[in-house]
C-alpha cells in the first residue's frame, strides 16, 4: 500500500479550494451570501441614516433626537443586538443551510460532478475543499459586512464620536471578537449542515432547525445544551439586553469555556467527517444506462 | 505470453430498482482498442460508469489494473474517462478548466497548463482553447471532453459514444486519433452504437444488448454473422415494377414489394453491398431514375434483435 504523500494532499486539496472559490464566485451562491450579507449593512443604514436626520445632522455626542437622547453605548447596544440576532441567528444559519445543501447537490444536478470523481483525488478531500473555499468567501464577506453595520452605526456622532467609540472605549477589540465568533459560528454551522444535506435533500429540515435554534433561548440550560447558537452567543464580548437579576435572568447563563470548545469542534469534525464519508459511498449516476 | 487483463468483470451485474443495468457479465479487456458495441439501453454507459468506478455493481466484481474500481483515486492516474454527459463549468474557457481539474492531482500550474495546452492542440481545439465552453459548439465540446480525459496521459481511456455531436470531418479525425492512439500502444475503450465506427478503429469488439453480453472476439466474425441477417432497402424510383423485376433476377434478392403511392419498391437482399452496386446498374443500363434510397431496418437495433435471437442473447 502506497504512503500517503502529505504534501501532495496539500496541493490537492489547495487546488480543490481554489476551483471551489472559482465556482462559487460564478454560481447562485454567491448572490446568496452577498445578499445575506448586504441585509445587515442595509439595517444598519437605515437606522444610520433615520438617526443622522432625526438628529438634525448634528453629528455630536451624544445625539439629541426628537424625545430621545442617543449616545454610543446605547448604539453599541443596537449593533450587538444585530450581531446576535440579525448575523449570528438568521444570516450565518441560512447560508451554511445554503451551502450545505448546495455543495455538491449543485454539482449533480448540472452533471459536473464526475469530473472531481474522476480525478485521482480522495473524495472527503473534495469535501474539504468545497468547504474550505465556502469558508474563505463567506468570512470575507461577513467580515467587511459586520466592519460596514458598525460604522454606520457609529456615523450620526460624526468623526470624533467613531474615534472615541472604537479606539477610546476600545469598541475595535470587541468588534474583532464578534469577528472572529460570527467566523467560527459560519465554520460550524456550514459543517453541520454539509452532514445534515448529504441525508436530507428538501431544505425543509432547516425550518425546523431554525425554529429550535430561536426558542430555545427560553428554554432550560439543560436543554440550551443543544442549541448552537447558544455557544456563540456566550462568546460574544458583549452579551445580552437582558439582565442578569431579572425575571428573563435564567437566559444569560452560559456554558463554559472547555465546554463549548468540545461541543463546537465535535460538530465540525463529526460534521465533516461524516459528509466526507458520505460522498465517497456516493455514485454518480446521472448518465444513461 | 498472456497480457495482462486492464480490466476484469467477473459475474457482474448492476441493476437499477427492477431494471437491469448489466447482467452477469465476465469480461476481460485487454491491451489495445476494444470496440463496446450495443444500441440505445444496452448497458454500454453502466459497463463504463463500473470501469472507472463512477457506480457500484449490485453484485460481482470489477477490478481495474488489479484494485476494486469503485469509488478508487488510485486507479484514475492511470485511466481517463470521457462521458456522455454534456456539461462543464460553461463560464471557465477550455483551458482553465481542463487546467483547474489537472490541478487537482497535484500537479503545479505550469504543467497543468501545458498538458491542457497540448491536450486541446491534438483535439484542434487551440484557436478556441481561449473562449468560454458556454460559446463552444457541441463539437467543440466533445473534444473539449475527450481532451480532458487524455489531457494526463492515461494508460487506459475510455470514450462513451465520443463520435457524438461531430460532423463528418470531426468523425474522421477522431477515428483517425483514436487509431493513432491504438499504434501507440495506448489502451482504449470506446462505445458506439454504429458497427461501421467501431469497425474503422478496432477488430476487437465487446457486443451488448439488455445488459447481457452477447459477443466477444473479433469483429470479423460478427460481420460473418451478419451477412446471414437480410437487410431491408427501399428506394423511390420512377418505374417501381421495373426495379422490382430487375432486384428480383439477383439471386441475393430474397423479396420485392412495390409501394405504388409511394412509387416506391422495398428490396429484402441477402447483399447490401452488391445490392448498391447493382443499384448503379439499375440506373445506367435500365435507364430508371432513383430519387431516394434508404436502408428500411439500418439500425443497429434489428441487427441485435437478430443475434440475440429475441430476449436473452444469442451466445
Amino acid at each position: 500500500m502506497e504512503k500517503t504523500d502529505a504534501s501532495l494532499l496539500l496541493r490537492q486539496f489547495i487546488a480543490m479550494t481554489r476551483l471551489s472559490v472559482k465556482r462559487y464566485l460564478r454560481s447562485r451562491f454567491f448572490w446568496a451570501a452577498l445578499v445575506l450579507g448586504i441585509l445587515p449593512v442595509l439595517i444598519a443604514g437605515v437606522i444610520a441614516f433615520t438617526t443622522i436626520t432625526a438628529s438634525g445632522f448634528a453629528f455630536t455626542t451624544p445625539l439629541t433626537v426628537p424625545g430621545a437622547t442617543v449616545d454610543v453605548q446605547e448604539m453599541t447596544q443596537g449593533f450587538m443586538f444585530l450581531v446576535q440576532y440579525g448575523y449570528l441567528n438568521f444570516c450565518v444559519f441560512f447560508l451554511a443551510v445554503f451551502f450545505g445543501n448546495s455543495a455538491l447537490r449543485e454539482e449533480s444536478d448540472e452533471q459536473t460532478l464526475h469530473y472531481l470523481f474522476l480525478q485521482p483525488i480522495p473524495r472527503w478531500l473534495i469535501v474539504a475543499g468545497k468547504y474550505a473555499g465556502f469558508l474563505l468567501l463567506a468570512v470575507h464577506i461577513f467580515l467587511g459586512s459586520l466592519l460596514l453595520s458598525q460604522l454606520l452605526l457609529l456615523l450620526p456622532f460624526g468623526p470624533k464620536g467613531m474615534w472615541e467609540a472604537l479606539v477610546t472605549n476600545g469598541r475595535v477589540v470587541h468588534l474583532i471578537q464578534e469577528g472572529m465568533v460570527v467566523s467560527l459560528a459560519i465554520a460550524v454551522w456550514a459543517a453541520f449542515f454539509l452532514a445534515v444535506s448529504s441525508v436530507f435533500r428538501n431544505m425543509l429540515y432547516a425550518l425546523f432547525i431554525y425554529g429550535w435554534e430561536t426558542t430555545s433561548n427560553f428554554l432550560p440550560e439543560t436543554l440550551r445544551n443543544f442549541s448552537l447558537s447558544y455557544y456563540f452567543k456566550f462568546m460574544l464580548p458583549e452579551r445580552s439586553l437582558i439582565k442578569e437579576n431579572g425575571a428573563l435572568g435564567f437566559m444569560v447563563e452560559g456554558p463554559g469555556g472547555i465546554q463549548t470548545f468540545i461541543v463546537l469542534t465535535l460538530v465540525v469534525c463529526l460534521g465533516l467527517t461524516f459528509a466526507g464519508w458520505m460522498t465517497s459511498t456516493r455514485e454518480c449516476t446521472y448518465t444513461d444506462a | 505470453m498472456e497480457a495482462t487483463p486492464l480490466i476484469e468483470l467477473r459475474e457482474v451485474s448492476r441493476w437499477y430498482g427492477e431494471v437491469i443495468g448489466v447482467n452477469r457479465i465476465t469480461a476481460t479487456l485487454r491491451p489495445g482498442i476494444t470496440g463496446l458495441l450495443g444500441p440505445n439501453g444496452a448497458g454500454k454507459s453502466t459497463m463504463m460508469n463500473l470501469i472507472t468506478g463512477m457506480i457500484s455493481a449490485s453484485d460481482g466484481e470489477i477490478l481495474a489494473f488489479g484494485e476494486p474500481a469503485w469509488s478508487n483515486p488510485r486507479i484514475m492516474t492511470r485511466l481517463g474517462y470521457c462521458t456522455q454527459a454534456d456539461a462543464f463549468y460553461e463560464k471557465m474557457t477550455g483551458l482553465e478548466f481542463i487546467e483547474s481539474l489537472l490541478m487537482l492531482r497535484g500537479w503545479m500550474r505550469s504543467k497543468a497548463n501545458s498538458a491542457a495546452r497540448h491536450a486541446l492542440q491534438q483535439l484542434g481545439m487551440a484557436p478556441n482553447m481561449n473562449r468560454r465552453i458556454q460559446s463552444y459548439s457541441k463539437g467543440m465540446r466533445q473534444r473539449t471532453k475527450v481532451a480532458l480525459a487524455i489531457s494526463h496521459n492515461p494508460e487506459i481511456l475510455v470514450l462513451d459514444e465520443p463520435l457524438n455531436g461531430l460532423d463528418a470531418v470531426g468523425r474522421h479525425e477522431m477515428i483517425e486519433l483514436i487509431r493513432q492512439w491504438g499504434k501507440e500502444s495506448r489502451n482504449v475503450i470506446i462505445s458506439s452504437h454504429v458497427l461501421h465506427e467501431i469497425e474503422e478503429m478496432t477488430n476487437n469488439i465487446l457486443m451488448m444488448r439488455g445488459g447481457y453480453l452477447l459477443a466477444e472476439g473479433d469483429v470479423k466474425e460478427v460481420r460473418e454473422n451478419l451477412r446471414e441477417h437480410p437487410h431491408q432497402v427501399l428506394i423511390r424510383c420512377t418505374d417501381p415494377r421495373g426495379a422490382a423485376l430487375f432486384f428480383m433476377e439477383r439471386e441475393t434478392t430474397i423479396s420485392a414489394k412495390v409501394e405504388e403511392l409511394d412509387n416506391a419498391v422495398i428490396i429484402e437482399t441477402r447483399d447490401v453491398g452488391l445490392f448498391y452496386s447493382d443499384l448503379n446498374s439499375l440506373v445506367l443500363d435500365r435507364g430508371i431514375d432513383v430519387t431516394f434510397v434508404t436502408v428500411a431496418d439500418e439500425n443497429i437495433t434489428s441487427i441485435f434483435d437478430y443475434l440475440s435471437g429475441g430476449a436473452g442473447g444469442k451466445n
